[in-house]
C-alpha cells in the first residue's frame, strides 16, 4: 500500500478524528492507525508530504495498479471511491502469475 | 440527429462528482437535500461538503481559475489542431459520459474514448467553444480543516463542438459539458493529472516504509508482479 494525504480529513474513523496531516510523522502515525485497525498485512510505504508520487500516478483519493515484472503497467482501476473495484486488479494479478490463461 | 457512436463517445465528459456526492455550497444551506442539479448551479462557485458548514470565503482564493482556463484552452486548442494525444490527456479516466440528449445510450466511461479519438480526427475538423459563463468549481473532500488550500478541484464547463467532416458534407454540432479534476501540483498550481497508462513504464518511486523501515525502490521489485494500493484512512 502506498499511503496518501487522507481523502476525508475531519472524519471520525474508529471513534476518533483524523485530520489532515502537516507533518510526515503525522502522517505516518495515522498510517500505522489505519494498518493497525483494519489489519493489513501487506507491505505499506508512506507518499512524502508533497504528495508527488500520489500526483504522478493520479491516485487520489485511492486507486489500484498491477504492475507486470517488468514494471509495466498492465492494470490500472478508476480512482476511488465510485472506480474502486477489486475483481480487475486481482484478474489481471492471476493472469500475470499463470493461474488462468493469458488472453492478450 | 443521431451521430456515430464513436463521435458520441468523444463529444462530452463528466469527471468526478456524481449524484451520490455530497456537497455544499456557499449559497445553499448545508442542510440542503443536494443533488446533481443542486451542485451544477452555474452560477454559483461550489466548495465544501454537506458536512461542513460555514466555509470562510478566501477559501476560493486558491482556485487558481486563469491557470485551469489556460489548460482549458490548451484542449480546445488541441481539438483544433486534431491533437489527439493532447485532447486524450485532458480526458481522465474517472470521466463518465453526459449527453443529456442521448439518454438512450449507456453510460460510458471517457476511458473508453481515448480509442476513439484519433478516428474521429482522421476524419473531422474540430472547433471546440467553451462558454465562460456557465463555468463552476467545487471539491469534496480532503480540505475540511485545511482552507487555505484546496488539493483538488473539479472544473465544470459548457462547450459547443463543431465537427466538419473533411471528406465535405454538413457540419455536425453538439453542445456538451466538460468536467474534469484538476489537482493541486507541488508548485501549488491545479492540473489536470492522468498518471500512467495500461502499457506504460511505471515511473519508479522510492518511499519509506511504515514504522522507520528502510526505503522501498519500487524498481526493485520488478522481478515479480507488483500491486500498488493507494490510499489513506478517510
Amino acid at each position: 500500500m502506498v499511503y496518501i494525504e487522507e481523502a476525508h480529513p475531519g472524519n471520525i474513523v474508529g471513534g476518533l478524528q483524523v485530520n489532515q496531516t502537516e507533518t510526515y510523522d503525522q502522517r505516518e502515525a495515522v498510517a500505522e492507525l489505519c494498518t493497525t485497525s483494519l489489519d493489513l498485512s501487506f507491505p505499506t510505504v508512506l507518499d512524502k508530504l508533497d504528495n508527488a508520487v500520489e500526483i504522478t500516478y493520479a491516485a487520489f483519493p485511492d486507486r489500484i495498479y498491477v504492475l507486470d515484472s517488468d514494471g509495466v503497467v498492465r492494470h490500472k482501476t478508476l480512482p476511488g471511491p465510485q472506480g474502486w473495484d477489486t475483481a480487475g486488479p486481482m484478474a489481471t494479478l492471476d493472469r500475470l502469475l499463470g493461474k488462468t490463461p493469458v488472453s492478450d | 440527429m443521431r451521430f456515430p457512436a464513436s463521435l458520441v463517445v468523444l463529444l462530452a465528459v463528466v469527471a468526478g462528482c456524481t449524484a451520490t456526492d455530497q456537497v455544499a455550497t456557499n449559497s445553499v444551506p448545508s442542510s440542503a437535500v443536494l443533488n446533481e442539479d443542486t451542485i451544477w448551479d452555474p452560477d454559483a462557485v461550489f466548495i465544501g461538503t454537506q458536512e461542513m458548514g460555514n466555509v470562510p470565503a478566501d477559501v476560493f482564493d486558491s482556485v487558481d481559475v486563469a491557470g485551469i482556463r489556460k489548460q482549458r484552452d490548451q484542449w480546445a486548442e488541441a481539438f483544433a489542431a486534431g491533437d489527439g494525444e493532447t485532447v486524450q490527456f485532458m480526458f481522465t479516466y474517472d470521466a463518465h459520459l453526459q449527453l443529456p440528449e442521448h439518454s438512450d445510450l449507456p453510460d460510458t466511461k471517457a476511458g473508453d474514448s481515448l480509442l476513439s479519438a484519433s478516428e474521429v480526427f482522421d476524419k473531422f475538423t474540430a472547433e471546440l467553444v467553451f462558454d465562460e459563463e456557465s463555468e463552476a468549481y467545487s471539491s469534496v473532500g480532503g480540505f475540511r480543516n485545511e482552507f487555505d488550500k484546496l488539493p483538488w478541484v473539479t472544473f465544470k464547463s459548457d462547450y459547443a463542438l463543431s465537427l466538419t467532416p473533411k471528406s465535405g458534407g454538413d457540419t455536425v454540432e453538439q453542445n456538451g459539458r466538460f468536467i474534469s479534476k484538476f489537482r493541486r501540483q507541488a508548485d501549488d498550481s491545479l492540473r489536470v493529472v492522468r498518471g500512467p497508462g495500461i502499457g506504460d513504464q511505471a515511473p519508479d518511486f522510492a518511499l519509506n516504509r511504515m514504522s522507520g523501515g528502510k526505503e522501498l525502490q519500487l524498481s526493485s521489485l520488478w522481478n515479480r508482479p507488483t500491486v500498488l494500493i493507494f490510499g489513506s484512512y478517510t
